[in-house]
């Protein structure tokens, strides 16, 4: 009885994500004679947003309702130093996946600061529970498959919201599948893999949205849309991860400058 | 033959001197770059961030110290796009205005519990094809927790004052996030309902309806 209305839940959730997938569908191009809105429908990159804000409305309605609560409750009933253990469980499980991303992309000092942290958490820090190469000066640094396919030349391509895991684009979508199958730590308890998994992909995602609680409120107050604020914020951040916070020549260019004589031109 | 010798020796010299010019001035306006987002940060945390000042008075430090080191008439019309710059002037003027408006009271109220944080200038790019300079620096906030990268990207107008254009923080552009932002309502509504909708966010902000939480490390992470 009980499996009975758990299943019709689920399904129902599944065919209004379907519902709102499908009537949506795709946003209308500008005319081609226009070339600034030309220019700036290349620059948002998000051909399906229509589809897109339905996602993220869904997702938003998950987050409010389920997401956020427990992540304010992880804040206010398990201790600070727990939390902290636990992060370092989680950071340390997920060093051998960078690591591994580090060797694919070339970058040999930064797999082997991985491998060092890895090695020296899991025995001086207790299973990872401390930080204790953090202490000794080996930081911890993240890498995912999708920076790797990124240091490879692969293009972001356009936008898309991905139901429950949010903002994300085809080339770091594959990168997250990759890094799913591919994370030792995913398969490592050979009886129970579902609900192992189950189990830590629950803390994870509850972990990482007790740290974003104050940004992301912070954003959702002071944007007036918020959808878009997401879509930049996730676009910018991840194109600052791939160069390591190193500055590029992508460095977004705002143009004032170019703008500004522009408008200085067209005034006189 | 001293005439052939300077004769070579002259115009060498001269093309030496023309090569080695650009250097010293090139580094020169890194170093006033620095300078300059030095005194921004200090006369921020000094006469805003440490003051003991009213809320009124805050604000309106505030205000001065925006509308002496940004240039808040060219970031206004680059968020604002192609709709702003279709806009008749009297919207443009009543946009900046408002857009200062809000820039003002959220961060006069970010700095009302001042956490005693300090910015370190660290190094200047030269300038790039549209002449910013983009000025590094690490937001520091005390003991143990790791800096947040600020970067300035300042510029001289035609007047040659230096004023900032855009502040990347972590990677994350504040000029390319509002724009995005901006974009929708402009399609919708133009720039008029934009200038509403911020007007509504400043008397939210003024009147304590919309919280804005205090400037700290974690908060920007």
């Amino acid at each position: 009885m009980k499996s009975k209305k758990a299943s019709s839940i689920t399904s129902s959730a599944v065919v209004s994500l379907l519902a709102l997938t499908l009537v949506a569908g795709c946003a209308t191009p500008p005319a081609a004679g226009d070339k600034e809105a030309q220019a700036e429908w290349v620059q948002t990159n998000d051909p399906a947003e229509p589809t897109n804000r339905n996602l993220h409305a869904f997702n938003q309605g998950i987050d409010d309702n389920v997401l956020k609560p427990m992540a304010e409750g992880y804040r206010d009933y398990v201790p600070a130093n727990f939390r902290t253990n636990i992060r370092n469980v989680l950071t340390n499980l997920s060093e051998p996946l960078v690591a591994a991303n580090d060797l694919l992309q070339g970058e040999f000092l930064r797999a082997a600061n991985a491998i060092g942290r890895f090695c020296v958490n899991s025995t001086f820090g207790f299973l990872g529970m401390g930080d204790v190469a953090g202490g000794g000066g080996l930081e911890h640094h993240d890498e995912d498959f999708g920076q790797t396919l990124a240091v490879w030349g692969v293009g972001e391509g356009p936008y898309i919201v991905l139901p429950l895991l949010g903002p994300s684009n085809p080339r770091d979508a594959v990168g997250t599948a990759v890094d799913f199958v591919g994370n030792p730590t995913n398969w490592f308890i050979p009886g129970l893999p579902l609900a192992a998994s189950v189990g830590k992909g629950t803390v994870t995602a509850v972990d990482k949205r007790e740290k974003y609680l104050e940004p992301l409120n912070e954003v959702q107050r002071t944007s007036l849309d918020y959808y878009a604020s997401l879509r930049s914020l996730y676009r910018q951040k991840r194109a600052d991860d791939i160069r390591n916070g190193k500055k590029g020549p992508t460095m977004p260019a705002p143009g004032l400058a170019a703008m500004d004589a522009e408008s200085t031109k067209a005034a006189h | 033959m001293r005439n052939g010798w300077g004769g070579k020796i002259f115009p060498a010299l001269l093309l030496l001197g023309g090569l080695l010019a650009p250097l010293p001035v090139l580094a020169d306006a890194a170093s006033e770059a620095k300078a300059f987002v030095a005194k921004l940060a200090d006369r921020a945390v000094n006469q805003i961030g440490r003051a003991q000042v009213n809320e009124e008075e805050r604000a309106e430090r505030v205000r001065s110290l925006m509308s002496d080191n940004f240039d808040i008439p060219a970031v206004a019309r680059f968020v604002t796009g192609r709709v702003g710059k279709m806009a008749d002037e009297a919207q443009q003027k009543e946009f900046q205005q408002v857009f200062l408006d809000y820039q003002v009271h959220t961060w006069a109220k970010r700095f009302k519990d001042y956490g005693g944080q300090t910015l370190e200038v660290d190094a200047a790019l030269p300038p790039d094809e549209a002449g910013v300079i983009s000025v590094e620096s690490r937001l520091l906030d005390g003991v143990g927790k790791p800096p947040i990268l600020v970067t300035w990207r300042v510029r001289s107008g035609d007047d040659k004052i230096l004023k900032t254009v855009d502040i990347v923080v972590e990677g994350v552009s504040m000029a390319l996030t509002m724009q995005s932002d901006y974009r929708s309502i402009l399609q919708r509504q133009g720039l008029g309902g934009l200038t509403k909708a911020l007007k509504e966010k400043v008397e939210a902000i003024r009147s304590g309806k919309m919280e804005v939480p205090p400037l700290k490390a974690s908060t920007a992470k």
